[in-house]
């Protein structure tokens, strides 16, 4: 016979490549001292500075750091200055530097790196400022002797938010030209590698200035854009911590992981667009806040996993929070056709709402909001948008009828209660009172925390009572971890902090 | 018309489409609405942030000035630099690829080592019980679309087995075996419908040229069944199967688009979603210029394979 061959020898092959595969594979069980998080996106830059996106602050927060800290109850911690001090009319700041500090190349921290950062965020060369939170900066002056040095800020106006915004102003060494590609700070972990697509790597940096910190070897960030691959890449354990797990999916997680949840200080909100009719009658916002039932939503969309608002700010953030306003609008039916009816709409009417399509979430919640609003006689359609179009039609062209975002907290009220203000570039809720701008103004000025306080709550008040929007709820943060996994803390702000995070299962603690 | 003219024409004809291709998809992009810079820095970002951005990305130039900027630079072999990741376009590119081709390579193989054989089985009991078996299995293989294959495919490989890692793809440099390993269920989830496919064809194909002279030829030459079959009838069948494997190619690529997305695997696909969500020009128009050049090139290709298998089909004298 000339040919012996038989197509049949191809399946054979065939499954001698998946066996092998399978062994290839198998028993590979790696006892290092790391860990994964899972993070949905790449981030936008790796130079502190530029970077804008929530995404790359969460992953870099073990990299870089301010002068300040934010800590896990959302107070300052001090980090590069030890101290600091504000002059009586609040305008001069007095910050001693940290002695010792090194940055991860080795180099100390001096006044000189940090008044280089500051007016490098400030544009004082280049005229074009890269943060817009320090234009009351007037000027940023070293002194003392190397031992000691200090780093003075002087102000042209006092501004309450000076230092929770100082802890976004990341300290990098002076005239460093490489931070896009190699970041160096002073954070608890160094940046070893990003791929794009795939991970960022950091590993423990051995001169951190906290004694003992960081706990952990090496931290990678395992980017993965699909929620369903998130989820079982956490299930087979290939991914130690996922962070912003849907509340829906815990139950399927098995004795091997436990779930930490606390309010992520973040307004869901339902905008409706004030200068368009009926939204611009009060009447019509107010029967639409009556007819929605936040507690149901919360039930159904969130699985009981969040806080009830009332108005456009967290009660995550105790200390400026006003109380009450979350039953201002019980749900009531009969109280909003009522209103309808005095606004002209007995029979309701029709409406767009257009929510992000990438927010599974807000789409859920899309969804019940327009069978409420159903039962007082508003007939919403969903229109779906995505993400690039939301952007630029609906928050910065303002063009919608109604939409369902969230909106970040911060470590402080101003930048999350300045949205509503008139002159404000992204108030997209099209929100104008002259009174809530003055109170904005006199809380952004005041020094004085408790009277702050006192001036945001007011302004959260009046939101409520205008009913500037539908403030719905504050989604909890929910984050699955593997059981060996511990020291994890939960920030009212956007962070991933690694510093603290230990394995249970290694015995050298 | 002589045989180089008609290679000429071809080159031509693959050239014009290439550049009708980058020509839609940058119009198409202009048209609907998204702004890079702005989706970059997230909501958060002040108007004076994404200006300062689109400044910094050339965005403030007029439209034809940027596709002729463009075009000049794949010209001279340059795609120009992403905007979401600030790299060069070629490099994301080949790294992407990496992940890609091994998956699309892998997986046509799975089909021609499957699909033939099973489709000679098939054809071989044509009527009869396990034919008719056979042929009702891939009916519904044909009717599966490879992503929910590849659902299907992630569930048995990463839960069961705790196999497979979904975005754990090992890098070729670290461990290549490993890295083969991990791109197996993938490559699986794009073939096994497309065996489906490609055994139908082969039994139709087999039961066809069974009734063939040529075969009671062979058979009255004294020829045994086996050599009947695996050399002159198997070699008859190629035709049909280059055909459909062609065809199947560029099927091949967008499904494993598609699949990568639900393996979560760093490939081509998931780097064209991304960089379609992010309105990241540079990026769309390097993947789809090269998308559209394999799927060209691989037309080509198999009017080339016709001739070889085929020495009646000439090129037109």
């Amino acid at each position: 016979m000339k040919r012996r061959f038989s197509p049949y020898y191809l399946l054979f092959l065939v499954g001698i490549i998946l066996i092998a595969a399978v062994f290839l594979k198998g028993g590979k069980e790696e006892r290092e001292n790391k860990v994964v998080v899972v993070v949905p996106q790449d981030p936008d830059y790796l130079d502190p500075h530029l970077a804008a996106a929530a995404g790359t602050y969460e992953m870099m927060f073990n990299v870089y750091e301010g002068l300040l800290k934010p800590a896990p109850d959302g107070s300052l911690l001090p980090a590069l200055a030890e101290r600091y001090s504000v002059s009586e009319d609040g305008l001069t700041y007095t910050f001693s530097l940290r002695p010792g500090v090194k940055f991860h190349n080795g180099k100390p921290v001096t006044a000189a790196d940090v008044k280089y950062s500051l007016e490098r965020l400030m544009g004082t060369a280049t005229g074009q400022p890269l943060s817009p939170f320090f234009t009351k900066v007037q000027a940023v002056e070293t002194a003392g002797t190397p031992g000691a040095q200090k780093v003075i800020l002087r102000l042209k106006a006092p501004d309450a938010a000076l230092l929770s915004n100082l802890t976004t102003a990341m300290i990098i060494p002076e005239d460093y030209q490489e931070l896009n590609t190699r970041p160096v700070g002073t954070g608890p972990f160094r940046f070893v590698e990003y791929r794009p697509g795939q991970w960022v790597v950091l590993e423990k940096f051995a001169d951190y200035w906290q004694e003992g910190l960081p706990l952990l070897d090496k931290v990678e960030f395992r980017i993965i854009p699909d929620r369903e691959a998130a989820l079982i890449a956490l299930k087979n354990g290939t991914v130690d911590i996922y962070p912003r797990i849907e509340p829906g999916r815990i139950t399927e997680l098995s004795e091997e992981f436990y779930t930490l949840q606390e309010k992520q200080n973040l307004v869901q909100v339902l905008a409706l667009n004030l200068k368009r009719a009926p939204f611009n009658d009060l009447r019509v916002r107010q029967a639409i806040n009556y007819a929605i039932d936040k507690d149901e939503l919360i039930e159904l969309a969130a699985f009981g996993f969040g806080t009830k608002l009332g108005s456009g700010f967290s009660p995550a953030m105790v200390e400026f929070y006003e109380t009450g306003l979350e039953d201002l609008y019980p749900h009531n039916i009969e109280k909003a056709r009522q209103l309808l009816a005095e606004a002209g709409y007995p029979q309701g009417f029709r409406a767009v709402l257009s929510v992000p399509s990438n927010y599974a979430f807000h789409v859920d919640t899309a969804q019940i909001i327009v069978e409420q609003l159903k039962k007082v006689g508003i007939e919403a359609g969903i229109e779906l948008v995505e993400w690039a179009v939301w952007l630029q039609r609906i928050y910065q062209g303002r063009d919608y009828e109604m939409t369902i975002t969230g909106l970040s907290g911060k470590l402080d009220p101003l930048p999350v209660l300045i949205r509503y203000t008139s002159d404000y570039a992204n108030n997209f809720f099209n929100y104008e009172n002259a009174e809530y701008d003055r109170l904005n103004q006199l809380a952004a000025a005041e020094s004085d925390r408790g009277k702050r306080a006192v001036l945001y709550k007011k302004a959260q008040r009046l939101l409520a009572e205008e009913a500037a929007a539908v403030f719905l709820m504050d989604p909890h943060y929910l984050v699955a971890l593997k059981k060996t996994i511990a020291g994890y803390r939960l920030y009212p702000i956007y962070v991933q902090d690694m510093s603290t995070v230990y394995l249970t299962n290694r015995g050298t603690r | 018309m002589s045989k180089m003219s008609t290679v000429q024409g071809r080159i031509v004809t693959f050239l014009l489409t290439l550049w009708l291709v980058s020509l839609l998809t940058f119009v198409v992009f202009q048209v609907i609405p998204g702004n890079p810079a702005q989706v970059i820095l997230g909501a958060d970002a002040l108007p004076e942030q994404v200006a300062a951005l689109e400044k910094e990305l050339g965005l403030d130039q007029p439209l034809p000035q940027r596709y002729l900027h463009w075009v000049g630079g794949v010209l001279r072999g340059e795609f120009g630099h992403s905007l979401r990741y600030r790299q060069p376009v070629r490099g994301l590119m080949v790294a992407s690829l990496k992940v890609t081709l091994p998956v699309a390579g892998l997986a046509f193989v799975f089909i021609v080592l499957l699909g033939i054989p099973l489709g000679l089985t098939v054809g071989k009991y044509h009527l009869q019980k396990r034919g008719v078996m056979f042929s009702v299995v891939t009916q519904l293989g044909t009717a599966v679309p490879s992503f929910w294959m590849g659902i299907l495919m992630m569930l048995a490989f990463a839960k069961l087995f705790r196999f497979f890692t979904p975005g754990a793809f090992v890098p070729w440099e670290e461990d290549w075996l490993a890295a083969l390993a991990s791109l197996i269920p993938p490559a699986l989830a794009v073939a096994l419908p497309k065996v489906a496919v490609l055994t139908r064809y082969v039994s139709t194909a087999y039961v066809e040229e069974k009734q063939a002279e040529y075969i009671r030829t062979a058979y009255g030459k004294g020829l045994a069944e086996k050599e009947v079959l695996y050399t002159h009838l198997l070699k008859n069948i190629l035709i049909p199967v280059v055909t459909v494997l062609g065809l199947m190619t560029g099927d091949i690529l967008g499904g494993s688009i598609i699949v990568e997305k639900v393996f979560a695997l760093p490939g081509i696909g998931r780097l064209l979603v991304e960089a379609i969500s992010f309105r990241d020009f540079p990026l769309i128009q390097g993947i789809t210029l090269y998308l559209a050049g394999v799927v060209v090139f691989l037309n080509l290709l198999v009017d080339f394979l016709y001739r070889m298998f085929d020495p009646r089909i000439r090129w037109s004298r």
